[in-house]
């Protein structure tokens, strides 16, 4: 087997153990919660299940090596599945819950009335309405993890454990060796199109908007309630400790010149890159263009680092261009592919609803968005930008392609802090979490829209 | 729009950052390490003879501070790039370096190190005596990838001139049990402080840092039969340095006697001339070892087919 | 003989509140009619068990059932829609009613057959819901609660997917089944006057409470409380 082969053998033997893994977990967690839902954690923990979308990866990072760094060496293969479970799994369960709403309200009625037990429910009822979401969101995972990159990046990384992405990675930024680079290049390319091929034949990705108002039936199950406890767990463990032992380390990382740069730079790119995301989001979706749904499916098929690489190259020729520029580009094409899921299905319901009424006013574009759009559109609207700040401030795939080492961006920053001043590196992640959840909630607080969730 | 939005960045991107004379220093993490690091005593020292800032950028580790210097070029802001050393190129003869890597324009010598495995000796009473012997043990090894650290790059050294064309099959040996090859020193350091495994490969100084520092001489260092791998650490200018004076300035810094005894006592590597008192005194401290001897030369030519051997020992 | 008692019902939620008391006798056929928010389907879901009251009791004939499970209660709830499963075949979803395992003794199939064959759909046993038309699809949806046995059957708005014609024929059949197997019937209609000759009761539900019951035929021509005239638009 040569290298290139392992890496590429390596990639696919840890997504489909990290899939695996996921899906039952957060099946688990979707059960309990729609069994539980009128319980109070439930409602709470269906609240928290977009958390780990908007944390930034390498601070949940920091706290799963915090939190399992003893039990056992997290810097393996079972290091990186296992972080896979954890980061993965709320949004495997928010998935679900979503699917869950589609089954009738009269099917657990009549579920109960036939004395159907609980697992009798999962096989006669459940199983089969969900079938269809269970495989898109095991395709969506298994992307997602075949394009790893900054899970591996920290807790992999080594030559016998990293995926293709990060080789990619490695060959131009460690070895300077953009020839093996193209080699790693051309695999990705050919697992891309393997995967966008394999999407289009099996139909993988979610499609339609459903306009139906879904609600919850009614049921109770208690001996599920510890898979919501679990939940909370995977969500807010991560972060607790951090958070805790941050508050000590803040005063040392407040002194790092350093930090006070990078925080300026990610700010600015955070705040030029939230508005321009949800500006061309709102474009796309509103003229409908028939990019858009690629678009939306873009960032599982494609790796941002793969683009990261090409854009990379691209400097390399063309050296006058600031890297700030390619910095951007590659964070919109992180940030576009979740608002636009974000903003469409909303988009649709307006459409389908008030569309021909809209139609027959013969309002004109900008009426329209003034009278009809914005006033509905709003929380999603505030929802977008939130997404668009949060996502570039928290972002290290970006940073570690573009970043100058200069002043680093403070992803990259706490990239650095943690193999070296592991304590610094708290106060770093402390100041990257809480400035990624205030931006992510300040357009709902200037709307007044008062989102606490984000839900795809 | 999208156009107005970037030039923004750009600029926002490109504020000017100080007003005092800058030397902008190229350096790897290792040197701004807390605990191990000479980079703030220094900077302080050497600001106060001048009427300057020292600003550091932090590269992880040595070679990826070279790739960066390679990625940027001419282009580059650095005046002064600080932890080169010998294996990494064509040393002796630095016309030979100014074509390889034209753009150091001057090289110093500021003090040397070298490469030994660090054990737990309560984990390993009776500790292997040579090379052979360590890879023949059962103990778990954390150990660096030669490709971005400059300690990994030293092992890979080690090796081939110890086993020459029989290197691969030692590297299949080896294979079982090594814990992790790590990107840099510093993460395969914490993770054996870490308690992770029971030997790493680091320096022969580590065994004193140990003792002195950390009140923890039970972590000590194998001095080999055969010898160990040593190196000289280099300062380097840069050819496009806009503060020529000041560059020079800083290397002839780092010889005087201050320096270099700021060097040893923080960064815990040999200086050039005389061993802290502190050293002499401590159960750990042992001679600097016999050197194994190498040329830069062949490593420069070599190295790349050396990675494939090593590859080859872990994949095939 | 009585059948279902309702005593001083008493529910709740937001702005909306139930309060009654109602009696039907057993092998009763019942008509509840109302506008929509009456609380025609809140009442049915109180007395299975699907929302529970805050006050009053529900009896079927002396035994409590206020405080059972759902799975407990000797009726069975069928519904304007999603009755069936749409991942099983009729055979499958009918057979639920006998047993959850779907591992049927020849006895078992026989009644199975037996019942379908009363509905009329035993030819239509090996298809899905999807390829049955919404009268056959009410009528597997009845055959099950058949299986089950329970002696009261609650339906809600079991005529509203059917056309005219389809209708009357699920009415003509649902009088018949509820003679044969004695059942006790309670169902909610939009179409009162279709359904009238089924029924021997019926009761008229306004802002959750009785603001009228009788004969259906005489409460249909000579409606006296004006919420029924006006409801009936006469």
């Amino acid at each position: 087997m040569t290298y290139v082969s392992y890496v590429m053998w390596f990639t696919i033997k840890q997504a489909v153990l990290s899939t695996f893994l996921t899906i039952p977990l957060g099946v688990l967690i979707a059960r309990a919660i729609v069994w539980n839902h009128t319980w109070g954690p439930a409602r709470l923990c269906l609240k928290l299940l977009g958390l780990p979308l908007i944390t930034p990866a390498l601070v949940g990072i920091l706290g799963f090596i915090v939190l399992f760094g003893d039990i056992f060496n997290v810097f393996s293969l079972s290091g990186i599945i296992t972080a896979h479970v954890v980061f993965s799994s709320p949004f495997v369960a928010l998935f679900m819950i979503n699917a869950w709403r589609l089954i009738p309200e009269e099917h657990y009625k009549l579920a109960a009335q036939l004395q159907l037990s609980s697992f009798y429910i999962f096989y006669y009822v459940e199983l089969p309405q969900l079938r269809k979401a269970l495989f898109e969101v095991s395709w969506i995972c298994f992307c997602l993890f075949l394009n790893s990159f900054t899970t591996v990046m920290v807790l992999g990384g080594g030559p016998q454990k990293t995926t293709l992405c990060v080789a990619l990675y490695q060959s131009l930024f460690f070895l300077y060796n953009p020839e093996q680079g193209f080699h790693f290049a051309e695999l990705q390319l050919l697992l891309t199109l393997s995967l966008a091929a394999a999407t289009f034949i099996f139909k993988a990705l979610p499609g339609g908007y459903s306009l139906k108002v879904q609600t919850f039936p009614n049921l109770v199950s208690s001996s599920q309630k510890p898979f919501i406890w679990l939940g909370f767990g995977l969500i807010l463990f991560p972060l607790f400790v951090v958070i805790v032992p941050s508050l000590s380390a803040l005063s040392q990382a407040l002194h790092n010149p350093l930090l006070w740069q990078s925080f300026i730079k990610s700010l600015t790119l955070s705040l030029l890159l939230g508005p321009l995301s949800a500006f061309l989001t709102f474009i796309f979706v509103r003229h409908e263009m028939f990019f858009g749904k690629p678009l939306a499916s873009l960032y599982l098929l494609v790796p941002p680092a793969f683009i990261g690489a090409l854009l990379f190259y691209l400097s390399l020729n063309m050296p006058k261009v600031s890297s700030d520029v390619y910095l951007t580009i590659v964070q919109l094409f992180i940030i576009l592919p979740f608002s636009f899921r974000v903003l469409q299905g909303p988009y649709m319901a307006l459409k389908s609803t008030y569309g021909p009424t809209v139609a027959s006013l013969g309002l004109s574009s900008f009426q329209r968005l003034r009278l009809i759009e914005w006033p509905l559109l709003k929380k999603p609207l505030a929802t977008i930008l939130g997404l668009g700040f949060a996502l570039s401030f928290g972002d290290f795939q970006s940073l570690a392609f573009f970043a100058h080492p200069e002043i680093p961006g403070l992803s990259s920053l706490l990239y650095q802090q943690m193999t070296l001043h592991f304590d610094e590196s708290m106060g770093t992640a402390l100041i990257l979490l809480t400035l990624c959840y205030f931006l992510y909630q300040l357009p709902h607080w200037i709307l007044k829209t008062y989102d606490r969730t984000y839900t795809s | 729009m999208l156009k107005y939005l970037l030039t923004l960045v750009l600029l926002i991107s490109t504020y000017p950052l100080y007003g005092k004379e800058t030397l902008t220093v190229y350096t790897h993490a290792t040197f701004l390490s807390p605990s191990y690091g000479p980079g703030a005593p220094l900077k302080e020292a050497f600001e106060k003879t001048c009427n300057c800032t020292v600003y550091y950028v932090i590269l992880d580790t040595v070679p990826l501070m070279m790739n960066r210097l390679a990625l940027e070029g001419s282009k580059t802001n650095a005046d002064v790039v600080l932890g080169l050393e010998d294996m990494l190129f064509n040393l002796p003869n630095i016309e030979n370096l100014a074509q390889n890597q034209s753009l150091i324009e001057k090289l110093t010598p500021y003090a040397f190190h070298c490469l030994a495995f660090v054990y737990d000796s309560q984990k390993i009473p009776t500790p292997p005596q040579s090379l052979d012997e360590l890879i023949n043990s059962p103990y778990q090894i954390i150990l660096q990838d030669p490709r971005t650290s400059i300690t990994g790059l030293g092992f890979l050294v080690w090796m081939k001139k110890a086993y020459g064309e029989k290197v691969v099959q030692k590297w299949k040996d080896l294979a079982s049990h090594v814990l992790t090859f790590t990107k840099g020193w510093s993460e395969a350091y914490a993770l054996f402080r870490k308690g992770a495994a029971p030997i790493v490969f680091s320096y022969t100084t580590d065994a004193l840092f140990n003792e002195i520092e950390e009140k923890k001489p039970h972590l000590k260092a194998l001095h080999f039969s055969e010898g160990n791998l040593c190196s000289t650490i280099y300062a380097g200018k840069i050819k496009t340095t806009k503060h020529s004076n000041l560059a020079d300035k800083f290397l002839d810094f780092l010889l005087s006697p201050e320096a270099q005894q700021l060097i040893s006592t923080h960064a815990w590597i040999y200086p050039l001339e005389g061993v802290p008192e502190a050293w002499l005194k401590a159960k750990n401290y042992l001679p600097p070892p016999q050197r194994i001897t190498f040329s830069p030369q062949e490593v420069s030519s070599s190295k790349e087919v050396w990675i494939q051997e090593w590859l080859e020992g872990f994949f095939k | 003989m009585t059948g279902l008692t309702l005593h001083n019902l008493f529910f709740q939620r937001e702005d909306f509140v139930l309060d009654l008391s109602l009696t039907l006798p057993k092998g009763s056929k019942t008509l509840l009619v109302g506008a929509s928010g009456a609380g025609k389907s809140t009442l049915l879901s109180l007395i299975s068990g699907f929302l529970t009251p805050q006050m009053g009791t529900i009896l079927w004939r002396e035994t409590d059932l206020t405080r059972l499970p759902p799975q407990n209660r000797p009726l069975t709830l069928l519904f304007q829609d999603n009755n069936l499963f749409p991942h099983l075949r009729v055979r499958e979803n009918v057979g639920l009613g006998l047993k959850p395992s779907l591992n049927f003794n020849k006895e078992e199939k026989d009644r199975l057959y037996f019942i379908l064959e009363k509905v009329g759909i035993s030819s239509l046993m090996d298809r899905y819901p999807h390829e049955l038309s919404g009268g056959e699809r009410q009528r597997a949806a009845l055959a099950r609660s058949l299986l089950r046995k329970t002696p009261l059957l609650l339906l809600d708005e079991p005529l509203g997917p059917l056309g005219p014609g389809l209708r009357k024929e699920m009415l003509v059949l649902l009088a018949a089944i509820a003679e044969e197997f004695n059942l006790t019937l309670l169902l909610t209609t939009h179409q009162p006057d279709e359904a009238a000759y089924l029924a021997d009761r019926m009761v008229f539900l306004e802002g959750g409470k009785i603001v009228e019951e009788g004969d259906p035929t005489s409460l249909l021509t000579e409606p006296s409380h004006p919420f029924l005239k006006a409801y009936l638009g006469c």
